[in-house]
């Protein structure tokens, strides 16, 4: 009687806490955590210096005034980057004239050689869809760490890191991330953030 | 094994898991993380959980303690939280605490007081447990923590088949070669 009655409540608070530790079922992955916190909180982004494909030096503030989609890339990716420049090219066709692209490499290594192949790949031109990297390392670091990008070594000298397309306002906040196929969300929010 | 000598292993194997130089190259690979620190922690935790059951006669506890360390070991397995146990403080400092505490202890706890049904309900539940997240580990097209690699997620699927393979293999062991009585074992 009194085994049952303890199984019950342990069951019960064990229950309790898987329910707590997964936002009642909604957040298994720490990635699905990061989406539900940007979503219910936006974030302001850090500014960092921003140098594109045509060599042009340029601040991410100044986007600030339009809404503005972002990706987070790097120029020798063999696979997810691929398919978040081919996201892009979609978004390119898909959007209104006035939305911009941004691409930010998180590859100290990309200069601006690398971000112009990246760039041709996709016949990506300023000041529609920008290929950037960030000079500064500690901007970059704040600006990954901010927008929860999380970048690892995949062992093959190439990187490993959360993808997704990143919805930023007019203040320069970070409102969503959405899935790389999930562009008609993108499109969706971008016309209901658009002035 | 002598109670002191268990109680001085089960705090080697809590020292070899969150020593900063091994800890740290634990942590480095999903595998080496479950496979190694959690099962560490967790095997310090049940030894130390023997030696305090067998000092005592409650067997009313046993599936009650065996379900706390069931829903300990579920809790600290969801991607999310291997992830925020490498990023963020609160959830590193609670995570051994809870895996030697909520989850090794009432495990070997609930172990020396379970009869021979609950101990094989035990298994079985732990094995079939095992070859679902083992095989969901290997079929999951998309990366389940971000601080892992793909492969890294395989290898640990892979890890998890061959535990409870030989979980079973064990057991299987145990049944096929106990020669003693039927009434001996309990299950008469």
């Amino acid at each position: 009687m009194r085994a049952a009655l303890a199984a019950i409540i342990v069951v019960a608070l064990g229950a309790g806490a898987l329910w707590w530790g997964t936002d009642g079922l909604q957040a298994l992955t720490a990635e699905a955590v990061r989406r539900r916190d940007i979503a219910a909180a936006p974030r302001l982004l850090p500014d960092a210096e921003l140098h594109d494909q045509a060599g042009q030096r340029l601040h991410l503030a100044d986007y600030r005034g339009a809404p503005v989609v972002l990706e987070f890339v790097y120029t020798t990716c063999p696979d997810i980057c691929l398919s978040l420049g081919t996201a892009f090219e979609q978004l390119d066709k898909a959007l209104p004239e006035t939305a911009r692209l941004l691409s930010i490499s998180f590859d100290p290594a990309d200069d601006t050689e690398r971000l112009g192949w990246f760039a041709g790949r996709y016949a990506a031109a300023p000041p529609r869809w920008r290929v950037a990297g960030i000079a500064e390392p500690a901007s970059r670091a704040a600006l990954l760490a901010r927008a929860g990008v999380v970048v690892i070594p995949d062992g093959y000298g190439g990187f490993v890191h959360n993808a997704g397309l990143y919805l930023v306002d007019a203040e320069g906040r970070l409102t969503a991330v959405f899935d790389l196929d999930d562009l008609e969300a993108v499109r969706a929010a971008f016309a209901d953030h658009a002035p | 094994m002598r109670p002191d000598a268990r109680l001085a292993l089960a705090a080697a194997l809590i020292m070899l898991a969150l020593l900063p130089p091994l800890s740290s190259w634990l942590t480095a690979r999903l595998a080496t993380h479950i496979l190694g620190q959690y099962l560490l922690l967790a095997s310090g935790g049940a030894l130390i959980g023997t030696v305090l059951g067998r000092r005592a006669d409650a067997r009313w506890t046993a599936a009650p303690a065996l379900l706390v360390a069931l829903f300990t070991l579920g809790f600290w397995l969801l991607p999310r939280w291997i992830d925020a146990a490498l990023v963020d403080p609160l959830a590193a400092a609670t995570k051994p605490l809870a895996l030697v505490l909520l989850a090794g202890l009432p495990l070997g706890w609930g172990w020396s007081q379970a009869g021979p049904l609950l101990r094989g309900f035990a298994v079985a539940n732990g094995a079939s447990m095992l070859l679902v997240m083992g095989w969901l580990q290997q079929a999951v097209p998309q990366r389940l923590c971000n601080a892992y690699l793909l492969s890294d997620q395989r290898t640990l699927g892979l890890g998890f088949l061959v535990l409870a393979a030989a979980l079973v293999a064990s057991v299987l062991l145990h049944a096929l070669f106990d020669r003693r009585p039927a009434a001996r074992r309990g299950l008469a």
